[in-house]
Parts: C-alpha cells; sequence; structure tokens
C-alpha cells in the first residue's frame, strides 16, 4: 500500500534499454517513448515475467502507471500474421482499416471507392472478437486473425 | 366440397391431416380408398359411407353407428366375409349421387356409440383393413389426395396448402398475405427467391428481368430443365413463371429491363427483392424504391478462388421507410463489369439458394411471421468460418 501510494504520488526509477531514468508513476506511452529516446521505428515494450516478447507500450496519450524498478525496452514493431481470403499476410500495425484490409485481399486494385466489397472478421482479440467492416471502420489486430473479402454483387 | 366444413370440424379435419381421402356429398361422409379383402382374397380398394351429422357447418356426435361400403364386401385373409360387422347387402342409393352395396354395423362395446367421426371412420377402417393388410404390409387408407380450393375461394393457389392447416400456422401463415411482391432479376438468387415466394399467401408475385434463360442458368436455378426447353432459349420469367404458375395463380412476367421511363411499375408493389447486378440501373431502382417509400431486400455473394479452394460471402441488406441511412454503407452501385482485376462471376447454386434463403427470411420476419430479436438491416454469411453477422440492428 505504501509503496503504491509513493508511486502515485512521485517519482519513480525505470529501466528503459538497460538506462536508468526517473519518470511519473502515472504518464503516457509518449512521454516513455520521449524519455527513453526510442527511435520513431521502433516501439517501446514493458518487460513481463513469464513473456519473452514484453507487452506493448503504445505510442500515444493515454494514461499508463509505471512502477519503481521496471524494465522497458526497444524492438522491431511486432508485426502480426493476418489470415485474409485464406492466404497469410503480415500487418505491423495494431489496428487495420477496411481499404487496408481490401488492399490486403487484392493488392492488385487500383485506388478508388471499395464499397463493393463486404469484409468479415473473426478471431479478434477481445476488443473486436469478430463483425463486419464498412468503409471507415478500424479493428485491432492479433495473431491469426481471419478476414474475408469479397465483392457481393453477383446475383 | 366444402373446406369450411373440414376446416371448422376437429374430427374431419384431422382426419384429412392424417391422409385420409375424404369428401362431404349430400349430407354423406365418403371416404375413399380404404383398402379390403374380397371373396378371392385379392386386396382392392372401396369406398365407406356414413350419414354426416351436423349442427351448421360443422359435425356433432354421428346419430348412429352404422356405416356403408361400396365395393365388395371386405372378408377376412381367407376370403370370408368379415362377421362383426356384417349387417344388410343390399345395393342401392342413399342420395342422388351416394350409391352403396352393403351396409355395417359395428357399435362401440364399452360407450355405446362414437364420440365423433375421428373415432367412427378409423374405427371401420381398422376392423375392413386388417386382412388387407396381412397381404400387403404397406397397404394403408392414409393416401394424402391433393386438396382442390373451393370454387368461390379466390386464394392464390391452384391446391390447398395442408402444409400449413397440418402444422397449425395457418393464422401466422395470413401475415403473408401482401398484394403485390416484386421479384427483380431472376438470376440464381432471384430463382431460388421465386421458389420460395411461390409457396406463400401473397397475391401477386411480378418478375422483372429482360434475360434469356441459358444452359449455364440451368446449374443455379431451382428444379431442371429439359434439353427442349433449354433450346427455345425462352425469357428466364417465362421459363420459371411456366414451373411455378402449376401451383401459384398469380405470377405475372415483365421481360424486360427497368429504366427510368418504366422504374414506376415499381410504385404498386408492396415489398420488393433485389437480385440484380450492380451497376447504374441499380441505383436507378434503390432511388426509385426510396422515393415511392417501398421496403425492399438487396442481395449479393461473392466468390473468389485461392490456391484451388473457393470462399466467399453472401450478403442481405434490408431498407424500409423506418431505416435507410446504412444502406449505402454496405451496398455498392458500382459497375463491376467494368473492372475485371477483382470480379469473379463464380456462383453456386447452393449459395444463390443460401442468399434467397436468408432474404425470404428476413422478408417473413418483416411481416411478423418470424419473432425478430435484432431488426439487422445487414447481414453477412462468411462460407470459411460459417459466421453470420448482423449489422446496423435497429435503435
Amino acid at each position: 500500500m505504501e509503496k503504491e501510494l509513493k508511486d502515485l504520488k512521485s517519482t519513480v526509477r525505470v529501466h528503459i534499454d538497460q538506462k536508468v531514468f526517473e519518470s511519473p508513476g502515472q504518464t503516457t506511452g509518449v512521454a516513455l517513448y520521449t524519455l527513453g529516446s526510442v527511435p520513431a521505428d521502433l516501439e517501446l515494450f514493458r518487460e513481463v515475467r513469464g513473456n519473452e516478447e514484453g507487452e506493448l507500450v503504445e505510442r500515444d496519450d493515454e494514461t499508463i502507471s509505471v512502477h519503481q524498478g521496471e524494465h522497458f525496452f526497444s524492438g522491431k514493431p511486432k508485426v502480426y500474421v493476418l489470415i485474409v481470403n485464406g492466404q497469410k499476410k503480415q500487418w505491423p500495425q495494431k489496428k487495420i482499416s477496411y481499404s487496408q484490409v481490401v488492399k490486403l485481399a487484392f493488392p492488385d486494385l487500383p485506388v478508388g471507392p471499395t464499397s463493393l466489397f463486404s469484409v468479415s472478421f473473426e478471431e479478434g482479440p477481445p476488443s473486436n472478437p469478430q463483425g463486419a467492416m464498412k468503409e471507415g471502420d478500424i479493428v485491432k489486430v492479433k495473431d491469426g486473425m481471419v478476414f474475408n473479402v469479397s465483392a457481393t454483387i453477383q446475383s | 366440397m366444402s373446406q369450411r366444413l373440414f376446416n371448422l370440424s376437429p374430427d374431419l379435419k384431422k382426419l384429412r391431416d392424417e391422409g385420409f381421402n375424404l369428401e362431404a356429398r349430400s349430407g354423406f361422409l365418403l371416404v375413399r380408398g380404404v383398402p379390403y379383402v374380397n371373396s378371392r382374397r385379392e386386396v382392392s380398394r372401396g369406398v365407406l359411407i356414413m350419414e354426416l351429422t351436423l349442427a351448421g357447418d360443422v359435425t356433432t356426435k354421428p346419430a348412429t353407428h352404422m356405416a356403408h361400403f361400396d365395393g365388395d364386401h371386405p372378408c377376412d385373409e381367407h376370403g370370408a366375409p368379415i362377421a362383426k360387422i356384417r349387417n344388410a347387402s343390399e345395393a342401392k342409393s342413399l342420395a342422388s349421387d351416394v350409391a352403396i352395396k352393403h351396409s355395417f354395423s359395428a357399435k362401440p362395446q364399452v360407450s355405446g356409440a362414437y364420440a365423433d367421426y375421428y373415432e367412427k371412420v378409423t374405427t371401420y377402417v381398422q376392423v375392413i383393413s386388417v386382412p388387407a393388410l396381412k397381404l400387403d404390409p404397406y397397404i394403408t387408407a392414409r393416401t394424402f389426395p391433393p386438396i382442390e380450393p373451393d370454387a368461390d375461394d379466390l386464394g392464390p393457389f391452384n391446391y390447398v396448402d395442408t402444409s400449413s392447416s397440418r402444422s397449425e400456422i395457418v393464422p401466422i401463415s395470413e401475415k403473408l398475405r401482401m398484394s403485390k411482391v416484386t421479384v427483380v432479376g431472376l438470376g440464381g438468387t432471384g430463382s431460388y427467391v421465386l421458389d420460395l415466394l411461390a409457396k406463400t399467401p401473397v397475391g401477386q408475385i411480378h418478375l422483372f428481368d429482360g434475360d434469356r434463360y441459358l444452359q449455364h442458368n440451368a446449374f443455379r436455378s431451382p428444379g431442371a430443365p429439359s434439353l427442349e426447353e433449354l433450346n427455345q432459349t425462352p425469357f428466364k420469367v417465362s421459363y420459371l413463371k411456366g414451373i411455378y404458375a402449376k401451383m401459384h395463380r398469380g405470377i405475372v412476367e415483365h421481360p424486360y429491363y427497368l429504366n427510368s421511363a418504366n422504374v414506376r411499375e415499381l410504385a404498386e408493389a408492396d415489398f420488393v427483392f433485389l437480385c440484380m447486378d450492380s451497376g447504374e440501373a441499380k441505383r436507378l431502382v434503390v432511388d426509385s424504391l426510396e422515393s415511392f417509400g417501398k421496403p425492399f431486400i438487396d442481395v449479393g455473394l461473392g466468390v473468389s478462388q485461392s490456391d484451388g479452394v473457393l470462399g466467399g460471402i453472401v450478403r442481405v441488406t434490408t431498407s424500409t421507410p423506418e431505416k435507410r441511412d446504412h444502406f449505402r454503407d454496405w451496398v455498392s452501385f458500382k459497375d463491376a463489369a467494368k473492372d475485371n482485376e477483382y470480379k469473379s462471376n463464380i456462383q453456386i447454386a447452393d449459395l444463390n439458394c443460401l442468399n434467397a434463403a436468408l432474404a425470404v427470411i428476413r422478408w417473413k420476419k418483416f411481416c411478423g411471421f418470424y419473432r425478430d430479436f435484432k431488426a439487422e438491416h445487414h447481414s453477412q454469411y462468411t462460407i470459411e468460418g460459417g459466421l453470420l453477422i448482423h449489422e446496423a440492428r435497429k435503435a
């Protein structure tokens, strides 16, 4: 209890890429990235016991907690493997949009309105496990997420 | 034949639901096709006849336990007349159109009288037919003969929908009685939609399509054309009307495409199924249906190949005067014919059939026939995972 109160009120000592820094107990991803001078093309991961890959710290303004003695390390962004129309595709971001899914399915498509396509997904993360996508929709991804893309215009 | 008598008398309705061949004539009930064994030990069929005791339009307790027969005297399996029912054998007319040859008496032993016509008919049929069953175990009086509507019944079918009456859903089926349902596009999905609509009591089914029915169409429409029928290259709407008019009296063919000059013909419909290709004609139809204030369902499916295996999505999108804003989020008017990289014209009969079934089920929810929990206005079925997703739920 005492330790947590201390964390909330004041700064804590954390390790980023083996260097020591002082950070507020309540901070943001952006602040941590800046603190550790993480290059633009890398991502920051929080060491988690039992998880070799570490937990991704998003480079955004959402409030996160850091604790005394925690370790962070930077590394190449995680590339997710998505299955689109039965084919494995690599995707380096945590989120994907409707048009990006359509482009993954049909890479040779000319740029333009694509609402001819129906998109459905399943095996997604808890925030969006399954559903349909329309123009403008964005979903979070996870390894092994399944997408189907079809121009549903035949009858 | 009075359908009213048979529908309103529970004992007669039960007999008919079980498949007995019944007729009411001149105050008598005739049960045709009753199997029996004659004195030459041959299996034959006769007519069981009994007077009908009515109160108004419905049956009451039979006044007598007697019955009559038109045929040879029923015998046991050895050819000896069945003694326990034998009463008199005199050929006579009970009415100008009711002739008999034998009379029977089988009084119920315990109660002394039959409670209703179900008990009376089944008891007599049982006694008469048991010997016949010993010679032919599969024979039965329950032959399910086709039932024609009364001459004054102006319903949409050429024969009575006994499927609904047997399963006791006639009042619910009445909810489907729209005057006019239109199907635009009679390709794979449209033809299956027609197949399903023809079995419902809608007043008229209007078919719009300027295409001819060709050989490849045979492989994704219900039923099967003959080579001769294919050789005639009929209009799709004419070929399909030819099949379904056998059952439904209200099918109207429009062997032409919809355009700005004739799209007003859709203004009379109560509901429209859009089963047409994407493109400017579809945009015109959708814009027009919205301005006419019509409810409609749009269907579409897409199949693509990868690694020698097919996958795809089947879609149903609904638009009603109460909810239209979602429609253009999910349906495109882009002319697919112009872009070949991703367009595939693969259509498979089972997918056309599924697309039609999903669309008709959604229409029936609109009618209040099926319970509707989600009021979804857009649904996608993904073949690969079997997932059916619903979107655009009514608030």
